[in-house]
């Protein structure tokens, strides 16, 4: 009798198997986002210069410079130099969104 | 005794274990994989270099280069891009050396009239102009990737001028995953 009890009452490994076989599926579940986060991590390996917040970064010091020596040589007034740079920044935010 | 010698639960939970070892490995060989094997895009940092050299070949100390202008009018002849000394030497891949990656445009425009250029210059491979209105709205990373700076500067005479120019990088084989 307590032989049959031992071998038919098998609550015990249910338990166990069901709770390994949530470790499981967490573990892969683990996995897919990593390799998710993986995959938008690689998207981001763009070398652009357009976000820098910088008023003046080294790449971007020639034309300006440029600008200001041009602005120089004519003698232009504060407000043509806004008026100039405005036109200028308006064409590059226009062209490289 | 027969407790102890079924150890059939045990060479089970071995396979299991070996199985969740080989799926983690798995799964960080793909993580190693695709985050290694996407390269880095640089097109755009070229594209602006490119920019600044032409600046540099078309306009020096705030003047237009001299060479531009005959009989006192801007004039330039259509390969004079050709004489900035710029080596666009990008046969890296076979199929790159028939096959230019670069185009560039530098347009003139008076101060006073900004939507009619009096100038333009071009060199380089044209076909990759198209790509850059396709991309007016969103970014495609397959194309070409496009810059366009402008800056501002003075003939002999002291006229204004507007100088745009575009850069355009291809070489998507080698900046972006295929």
């Amino acid at each position: 009798m307590s032989r049959c009890k031992l071998i038919s009452d098998k609550y015990g490994q249910t338990g166990e198997t069901v709770a390994w076989i949530i470790a499981t599926l967490i573990i892969v579940g683990i996995l897919i986002l990593s390799i998710v986060i993986t995959v938008l991590m690689s998207k981001t390996k763009v070398i652009s210069l357009e976000g820098v917040q910088t008023d003046l970064s080294q790449e971007s010091k020639v034309l300006a410079e440029k600008t200001f020596l041009a602005n120089e040589l004519a003698g232009n007034s504060n407000d043509e130099r806004v008026k100039i740079n405005k036109i200028i920044n308006e064409n590059d935010a226009q062209n490289n969104k | 005794m027969k407790i102890t010698k079924n150890k059939r639960g045990d060479k089970i939970l071995s396979v299991y274990w070996f199985a969740i070892i080989i799926i983690v490995a798995g799964g960080i060989f793909g993580m190693v994989y695709v985050f290694y094997s996407t390269p880095y895009d640089t097109r755009q940092v070229e594209a602006r270099l490119l920019i600044n050299n032409l600046a540099d070949c078309v306009s020096y100390d705030g003047q237009i280069n001299s060479d531009l202008f005959s009989g006192g009018t801007l004039n330039p002849s259509e390969n004079y891009l050709s004489k900035c000394h710029l080596t666009l030497n990008s046969g890296d891949l076979e199929a790159w050396k028939n096959n230019e990656q670069y185009y560039m445009e530098v347009k003139f425009y008076k101060i006073s009239d900004l939507s009619n250029p009096i100038s333009t210059l071009k060199d380089g491979n044209n076909n990759w102009l198209p790509g850059c209105s396709v991309q007016a709205e969103k970014k495609i990373s397959n194309l070409a990737q496009c810059v366009e700076r402008s800056f501002y500067s003075l003939d002999a005479l002291g006229n204004q001028y507007l100088i745009k120019i575009l850069g355009v990088v291809a070489k998507s084989e080698k900046n972006v995953k295929m």
